[in-house]
C-alpha cells in the first residue's frame, strides 16, 4: 500500500500528475484573499518593470533629438531640454518607488500564503499520524514518516511559492516582450519569437533530463549516509575487527558515485545554461543588426532600441529561474504523491457508527473464538479462547512470535481481531468509543518510551494537569521517588536527549508510575527485563506488585516470580494457547511449559536452591 | 539525515504545563543552530590545501568565469559604439561588423560560461569529496573514548549537513558570488573609463545601500535564527511523536498532542512570516536605489548629452549598466546567510577533523608477532574521568587457551575491563601484556587482526549475510563462511533464504531476529579466527530453541582459544576456567563455580540473587540476616 522512498522514479500519467497538483492548489484556495493581493502586486509590479524601460527610451530620444511621446511630460516641458529630463527621471523614480513596494509586497505576500500552506499540510499530517493505528507505524518507518512530514512539505510549499506563480509571471513577460517588439517592428518580434519559445524548449527539455540523475545523486547520499551511520554506530566493532581501511575504502566508492553523478548532472546543466544565455545573446546582437538598420532607415529610435536591450536584459533573469522551474514541478508533484498518501490513509481502528461510550467496568475479559493476522495472509493467533475474571493476574508464556504481544495488543484495541469476539464485561469492545475502551485499559510496554521533557511531564503524560500529590503518590509507589529527589532538579529534571539518562530499570518504573496515575481497571505489561541489577529488580517486582493491586492483569512473564503469582499462565506456542493453568499444575504436566522451565527458569529455582543449601551450611 | 531533528525550546513548556516563557528563545541555541561570520579565516585557510589537486581545472574555470564576465561587460559598450559611430552616423557596413564582433563574443562568452560552471564543479566536487574521505577516514581512527564523549547524531550532522552546506556554497553559490562581484568590478571600471563624472554620480546613492544593509542584515540575521530554530522545534517534536506514536495512543494523548503541535506549527509559521517580511523589505531599498540611479543618468547623462560632453550612446550604455548593476547585489544578498551557514559548518568541520584519538600508536610501533595468547594485567588502573577509577589494581594472568567469566553487577567495570584488552582504551597506570609485550608497542590495527569481540547486542552491517561474516577476514573464500556459519548452527536459518549467502541483510540486521543476529556475529568471529575472543554474552530473551543452539555455538566458539567473557548465562559461568568477580572496580573474587560458591562471599550473592525468584530472595535475604544472628 505504501511506497517506500521517493515516488517519482515511477513515470506517471499526465492526469494523474495533474490531480495531484490540483488537490495541492486546494490547500492554497483558504488564502484566496491573499492570493487576490498577490496577483495585483505581480501584476502591478510587473507593470512598472515594464514600463521603466519605456520612460528610458523617451530620455534616450529625447536627448538624440528624436520624436518623443509621453503625452503628460510633453504637455509640461519640451523634449530636448534638461526640464523635461528631469520631469522623466521623477516619473523613473516613482515608477521604481512603486516597483519596489509591489516587489515587496509579491515575495512577502507569496511566502505568507506558502508558509501557511505548510503550516496546514503540516497539521494535517501530524493529525493523520495521531490517528493512525499500530499497523500503520508497523508498516512505514520513522525516517519515511518524517520525511514526508519535512522535506515533502517543503518541496509542496515551494510547488505554491515558486511552482505555481512563477510561470504565469515568466509567461506575462514573453508575451509583453513580444508585444512590444511587434509594435515597434514586427521582423524584431519574428526574431525573438523564435529565440523565446526555443529558450523554454531547452528549460523544460534540460530538467526533465536532469530528473533521474538528481534521483541517482540523492540515492547515492543516501547510501553513502548508510555507510556513515554504520561506522559511527558499529564503530566497536569496525576497531575491533581492524576493519578501519576497508571501510574507507567503501566509503570512498561511494562517495566516487555521488561525485560521478553530479559532474554529470553538472556537465548537462552547464552546456544547457550556456546555450540560453548564448541564446539571449545571440537575441540582442539581432536586435542590434536589425534594429540598428532600421533606425537608418527611420523606421525606428535609438530608445527603442535601447528600450529592446533592457528588455532582453530582464529576460536573462527570467530565463535563469526557469531553469529550475521544471524540475521543481516534478519535485512537487512526487512529495504530493507522497503527502496524500498518508493523508488519505484510513486509520484501520476507527469508531463505529453507533459506537457508545464505555463507562466504568468491573473488568472481565473474555476471548471468543479470536484469530488474528498482520497480513491476512499468516495467522499469528488462531482460535483463542480465553477468560479472565476481575482482578486476575493472568500470565503470558511462550517464544518469541508466538503471539504473546499480539494478543495483549488485541485488548487496547490497538489491532482488531480478524475473526472472533473480544469482550470486555460482555461487551464487545468493537461497539465502544475506542478513546472511551482505553481510558479503562493501562499498557506498560517493552521499550518505554519517555519523551524530552522532565520527569513531571513524563509521568503526568496521560493525565495532562495531575497534581504534584497524584504525581508524588505514584512515584512513590513506583518506588522511584526517593531517586528523583536526588537529583538537583527533581522533578523538574529534563529527562532524554538534552537531558539526563535513566537506567533500563528506572524507565520501567517511570512506566509504571504513569500507568498508575491513570488507574485503569485493566493492565496490560510487558515484564521483559534484561539485566537489571538485584536491588533494581527488587524495586521493580514491588512496584508491580502495587500496581497490579485491584486490577485484571495481562502480564508476558519471563520471571519465575511474574508466573508464579499469577492465577492463571497460559502458554502459547505459534498462536495457539497449548497450556492453561497454575504453575504448580503445568509443572507436573509434561508439555512446554515445563520445557522452558527446564531450560530457562529451572537456573532461577536451582540457584536459589543451591543458596538455601549454602546459607544452611 | 537530517539536522534540526533534535527538540529546540521546552516545548511542553510553551505549552504551559507550568513555567515560564522568557529565555527559552535562546536556551537552545545549539552549535548546530548558530549562524557564523561571513568569512572565516580559518575554515578559508583549511580548506585551501583541498584545492590544490586542482590547478589545471581551476585554471579553466577562471579563464571561463573572465571570460563570461568580459563578455557580459562588453556588450553595453559594444552597443554604445554602435549606436554612436554606426548607427546615428549610418554607417551600416561599420553596423554589421560590430554586430559580427558581438556574435563572436556572445558565443565566446557562452564556451566560457559552460566551462565556468562545469569545471567549477569539479573543483567544488572534487573539493567535497576529499573532505568527506578525509572526514570518513579520520573518523575511524578515533578511539573509543571519543565516541564516549560525542552523540552519533551529532556528529552524523557534521558529516553531512555542515560538508553538504559547503558543498552548496562551493559549486553554486560561492561562484555565483565571484561572478557577480566580478561583474559589479568590470561594470564599474567600464563606466569609469568611459565618462567618470556620471560614473560618479550615478553609484552615489551606493554608500546609502551598504549602510542600509548592514543595519539590515543584524535584523534579519536574528530573524534567521529563529526561522531556524523553529524549524527544529517542529522537526524534533514530529520525530518524538512518530516514534513514541504508540505510547502516546496507549495514553491517549492525540487530541493534546495535536493541540500543542498546532502551537509549534504556529511559531514555526510566525518566524517564517517575520523572516519573509524583512527579506522583502530589502526590495523596495535596492529598487529605489536602482530608480535613483537610472534617474541620474537620465538627468545628468541626458544633461551632459545635451551639451556634448558625453553622446547618446553613452548614456544607453550607462542605462544598461545601472539594470545589471543591481542584479549582483540583490543576489549577494541573497547568499549572504548561505554563506554564513557555510562558514559556521566549516569552522565544525575542522574542528571535528582536529579531534584527537586518545589511542594513538608509538612512533616506533611494530605489527604483534602470532601469538599464543597470554594476557598479564599488571597492576592496572583506568579511569575515564581523572579522580574516579572503574578499575583499580587490577593483576592476573589469563592462561592461552582459557575461558575467564567477568561476573559483577552493572558499573562494576566489567565492559572497562575488556575494553582494555584490545586497547580501545589507554590504561591509565600499569600495563597489559599479550605474550609479554606490551599492548602499547604494538600497532593497534595488528593487535585488531588477531582479537574478535562479539558485543551483547551484535552489530551487522548492511549488505549480504556473506559481507557480514567475511568481515573480520575479507580474503576468506564462500566455503570458509559456510564452514563458519556451519560451526555456529547458523547454516540452517541462512539456508533458508532466497540468496542464502547472498541474503540481503538490512541496515543494523533489522531483518533479521536478536537470536539470529548473534549466531551471524559469532560465525563472523569463528571465520576471524582470533587467538584471543572477547565476548559480552546476550541477555535478551531469546526462544527457546535459539537459546540451545547458542549454547551449543558458544562451546565451539570459545574452544581453543583465550577468552574474556561478560557472562549472563550460568551454563557459561559453570564452565569457565575461571570466574573473575568484579565489584566497584576491583577484583573481589576469583576462582571456578564450585570453590567460590563454598566461599560463601560475593559471588555466592551474585548468583542467588540474579537468579532466583525475587520474592523468595528477600525472604532469603531476611534468612540470612537470622542465619548471621
Amino acid at each position: 500500500m505504501f511506497s517506500r522512498g521517493s515516488a517519482a522514479d515511477r513515470p506517471r500519467g499526465f492526469v494523474y500528475n495533474s490531480r495531484i497538483i490540483i488537490r495541492l492548489i486546494a490547500f492554497v484556495l483558504p488564502h484566496i484573499k491573499l492570493v487576490s493581493f498577490n496577483a495585483i502586486s505581480l501584476v502591478a509590479m510587473l507593470s512598472f518593470m515594464f514600463i521603466m524601460p519605456w520612460f528610458m527610451a523617451q530620455a534616450v530620444d529625447s536627448i538624440n533629438g528624436n520624436e518623443t511621446n509621453i503625452p503628460v511630460i510633453n504637455a509640461w516641458a519640451t523634449p530636448g531640454t534638461i526640464y523635461y529630463l528631469f520631469l522623466t527621471a521623477l516619473c523613473l523614480l516613482a515608477a521604481g518607488i512603486l516597483r519596489g513596494v509591489a516587489a515587496f509586497a509579491q515575495t512577502f505576500l507569496n511566502q505568507s500564503i506558502s508558509q501557511r500552506v505548510a503550516y496546514d499540510v503540516r497539521n494535517h499530517i501530524y493529525e493523520a499520524y495521531q490517528k493512525q493505528s499500530f499497523a500503520f507505524y508497523d508498516k512505514m518507518p520513522t525516517a519515511e514518516l518524517m520525511s514526508r512530514a519535512t522535506a515533502d512539505v517543503e518541496a509542496a510549499r515551494m510547488l505554491t511559492s515558486i511552482g505555481l506563480p512563477r510561470p504565469f509571471q515568466t509567461a506575462i513577460f514573453f508575451t509583453a516582450i513580444l508585444v512590444f517588439l511587434w509594435l515597434t517592428s514586427p521582423p524584431l518580434a519574428l526574431i525573438a519569437f523564435v529565440g523565446i519559445p526555443f529558450i523554454g524548449y531547452r528549460a523544460i527539455k534540460t530538467s526533465v533530463s536532469l530528473r533521474p540523475i538528481w534521483l541517482t545523486i540523492q540515492e547515492g547520499q543516501a547510501a553513502m549516509t548508510v555507510v556513515l551511520q554504520e561506522n559511527l554506530a558499529g564503530a566497536k566493532i569496525v576497531h575491533s575487527f581492524g576493519r578501519q581501511e576497508a571501510e574507507n575504502v567503501k566509503f570512498q566508492h561511494r562517495s566516487t558515485y555521488v561525485y560521478d553523478r553530479s559532474i554529470l548532472g553538472t556537465s548537462i546543466r552547464s552546456t544547457n545554461n550556456a546555450v540560453m544565455t548564448g541564446t539571449v545573446w545571440f537575441l540582442m546582437g539581432a536586435i542590434l543588426v536589425y534594429g540598428g538598420r532600421e533606425i537608418i532607415n527611420d523606421n525606428m529610435t535609438p530608445g527603442q532600441l535601447t528600450q529592446a536591450f533592457i528588455y532582453l536584459v530582464m529576460l536573462t533573469e527570467q530565463v535563469r529561474m526557469l531553469g529550475f522551474l521544471g524540475d521543481l514541478v516534478s519535485r512537487s508533484v512526487a512529495a504530493g504523491e507522497r503527502i496524500f498518501e498518508v493523508l488519505d490513509a484510513e486509520p484501520t481502528i476507527s469508531d463505529q457508527v453507533d459506537a457508545k461510550p464505555m463507562g466504568a467496568i468491573k473488568g472481565r475479559v473474555r476471548f471468543e473464538n479470536v484469530n488474528f493476522s498482520y497480513d491476512s495472509v499468516t495467522s499469528t493467533l488462531t482460535s483463542i479462547n480465553l477468560e479472565a475474571d476481575p482482578n486476575q493476574v493472568v500470565a503470558l508464556l511462550g517464544s518469541t512470535g508466538s503471539g504473546k504481544t499480539t494478543l495483549v495488543s488485541l485488548i487496547p484495541r490497538f489491532y482488531d481481531v480478524s475473526s472472533g469476539r473480544l469482550l470486555i464485561d460482555e461487551v464487545d469492545i468493537r461497539s465502544v468509543e475506542v478513546d472511551s475502551l482505553r481510558q479503562n485499559i493501562g499498557t506498560v510496554q517493552q521499550d518505554v518510551f519517555l519523551f524530552s521533557a522532565t520527569i513531571r511531564e513524563n509521568v503526568a503524560y496521560g493525565k495532562y494537569g495531575a497534581s504534584d500529590e497524584e504525581i508524588e503518590r505514584v512515584m512513590r509507589a513506583a518506588r522511584l521517588h526517593d531517586f528523583i529527589m536526588t537529583l538537583p532538579n527533581g522533578y523538574d529534571t529534563e529527562v532524554g536527549e538534552r537531558g539526563i539518562t535513566l537506567s533500563g530499570g528506572q524507565k520501567q518504573r517511570l512506566a509504571i508510575a504513569r500507568t498508575l496515575l491513570l488507574d485503569p481497571r485493566i493492565l496490560v505489561l510487558d515484564d521483559s527485563l534484561s539485566n537489571v541489577d538485584t536491588e533494581t529488580e527488587y524495586l521493580i517486582q514491588q512496584a508491580l506488585t502495587d500496581l497490579m493491586k485491584d486490577r485484571t492483569t495481562f502480564i508476558i512473564a519471563h520471571r519465575l516470580a511474574n508466573l508464579k503469582r499469577a492465577d492463571k499462565i497460559v502458554v502459547l506456542d505459534e498462536g495457539v494457547i497449548v497450556q492453561e493453568g497454575t504453575h504448580d499444575v503445568l509443572l507436573e504436566k509434561e508439555g512446554l511449559y515445563r520445557q522452558i522451565y527446564e531450560l530457562q527458569l529451572r537456573q532461577q529455582e536451582e540457584a536459589l536452591e543451591s543458596s538455601k543449601n549454602i546459607l544452611q551450611i | 539525515m537530517q539536522t534540526g531533528n533534535k527538540r529546540g525550546g521546552s516545548w511542553r513548556r510553551q505549552a504551559g504545563a507550568g513555567g515560564g516563557h522568557a529565555g527559552t528563545a535562546n536556551r537552545f541555541l545549539d552549535d548546530e543552530e548558530q549562524y557564523g561570520n561571513v568569512y572565516e579565516h580559518i575554515v578559508v585557510r583549511r580548506l585551501f590545501p583541498y584545492l590544490k589537486p586542482y590547478k589545471w581545472e581551476g585554471f579553466v574555470a577562471i579563464t571561463g568565469l573572465l571570460a563570461y564576465t568580459l563578455a557580459s561587460v562588453l556588450f553595453p559598450l559594444l552597443i554604445q559604439i554602435a549606436i554612436d559611430r554606426y548607427i546615428i552616423p549610418g554607417d551600416l557596413d561599420g553596423l554589421f561588423f560590430i554586430s559580427a564582433l558581438f556574435f563572436v563574443i556572445a558565443v565566446l562568452g557562452a564556451i566560457g560560461n559552460r566551462a565556468q560552471i562545469y569545471y567549477m564543479a569539479r573543483v567544488g566536487q572534487g573539493l567535497i569529496r576529499t573532505l568527506r574521505n578525509d572526514l570518513f577516514a579520520h573518523l575511524n581512527t578515533l578511539s573509543m573514548g571519543f565516541w564516549d564523549r560525542s552523540q552519533v547524531g551529532r556528529i552524523m550532522s557534521r558529516v553531512t549537513n555542515d560538508v553538504n552546506q559547503i558543498q552548496e556554497v562551493m559549486t553554486q553559490g560561492l561562484v555565483g558570488t565571484i561572478a557577480q562581484l566580478l561583474t559589479l568590478i568590470g561594470i564599474v571600471a567600464v563606466m569609469f573609463a568611459m565618462d567618470w563624472m556620471l560614473a560618479f554620480a550615478t553609484l552615489v546613492g551606493i554608500p546609502i545601500l551598504v549602510l542600509i544593509v548592514s543595519v539590515w542584515q543584524r535584523f534579519a540575521r536574528d530573524a534567521f535564527v529563529s526561522v531556524r530554530q523553529a524549524i527544529a522545534n517542529v522537526n524534533g517534536t514530529l520525530q518524538e511523536d512518530v516514534s513514541g506514536a504508540k505510547a502516546i495512543q496507549s495514553m491517549r494523548r492525540q487530541e493534546r498532542n495535536i493541540d500543542e503541535f498546532d502551537e509549534i506549527n504556529r511559531s514555526h509559521l510566525d518566524a517564517n512570516i517575520r523572516a519573509a517580511f524583512l527579506s522583502g523589505i530589502m526590495m523596495p531599498v535596492v529598487e529605489i536605489n536602482s530608480a535613483i540611479a537610472i534617474g541620474v543618468v537620465v538627468v545628468f547623462g541626458g544633461f551632459r548629452a545635451l551639451n556634448g560632453d558625453t553622446s547618446a550612446g553613452e548614456v544607453v550604455a550607462f542605462l544598461l549598466y545601472a539594470q545589471r548593476f543591481f542584479e549582483p547585489i540583490r543576489n549577494i544578498i541573497m547568499q549572504y546567510s548561505e554563506l554564513q551557514r557555510a562558514m559556521a559548518g566549516g569552522v565544525r568541520v575542522f574542528e571535528l577533523m582536529d579531534a584527537e584519538s586518545d589511542v594513538v600508536d608509538k612512533e616506533d610501533a611494530y605489527p604483534l608477532p602470532t601469538i599464543t595468547g597470554e594476557i598479564k594485567f599488571d597492576q592496572v588502573t583506568f579511569e575515564y574521568v581523572p579522580g574516579q577509577p572503574i578499575l583499580k589494581d587490577i593483576d592476573l594472568t589469563i592462561q592461552p587457551g582459557q575461558t575467564v567469566a567477568l561476573v559483577g553487577h552493572t558499573g562494576a567495570g566489567k565492559t572497562s575491563f575488556v575494553n582494555l584488552v584490545p586497547r580501545l582504551y589507554d590504561v591509565t597506570q600499569g600495563n597489559i601484556t599479550i605474550d609479554g609485550i606490551d599492548v602499547r608497542d604494538v600497532t593497534h590495527i595488528s593487535i585488531s587482526r588477531q582479537m574478535g569481540v562479539v558485543l551483547q547486542d551484535p552489530f551487522l552491517f548492511s549488505g549480504t549475510v556473506e559481507d557480514n561474516i567475511l568481515f573480520g577476514r575479507p580474503d576468506a573464500s564462500l566455503d570458509e563462511v559456510k564452514q563458519a556459519a556451519r560451526v555456529v548452527g547458523a547454516d540452517h536459518f541462512i539456508e533458508m533464504l532466497d540468496d542464502q549467502y547472498q541474503g540481503e541483510v538490512s541496515e543494523r540486521g533489522a531483518n533479521f531476529s536478536v537470536g539470529q543476529r548473534q549466531l551471524l556475529s559469532f560465525a563472523r568471529a569463528v571465520l576471524a579466527d582470533p587467538r584471543i575472543l572477547i565476548l559480552d554474552e546476550a541477555t535478551g530473551n531469546i526462544d527457546t530453541h535459539t537459546e540451545r543452539l547458542i549454547q551449543d555455538a558458544l562451546n565451539e566458539l570459545l574452544k581453543g582459544r583465550t577468552s574474556i567473557v561478560i557472562a549472563h548465562r550460568l551454563s557459561t559461568i559453570r564452565n569457565a576456567d575461571q570466574i573473575i568477580v568484579l565489584e566497584n572496580g576491583e577484583i573481589q573474587e576469583m576462582g571456578d563455580h564450585n570453590s567460590l560458591l563454598a566461599k560463601g562471599g560475593v559471588y555466592t550473592r551474585l548468583y542467588t540473587m540474579n537468579y532466583a525468584s525475587l520474592d523468595d530472595t528477600k525472604s532469603l535475604g531476611e534468612q540470612s540476616e537470622e542465619i548471621k544472628a
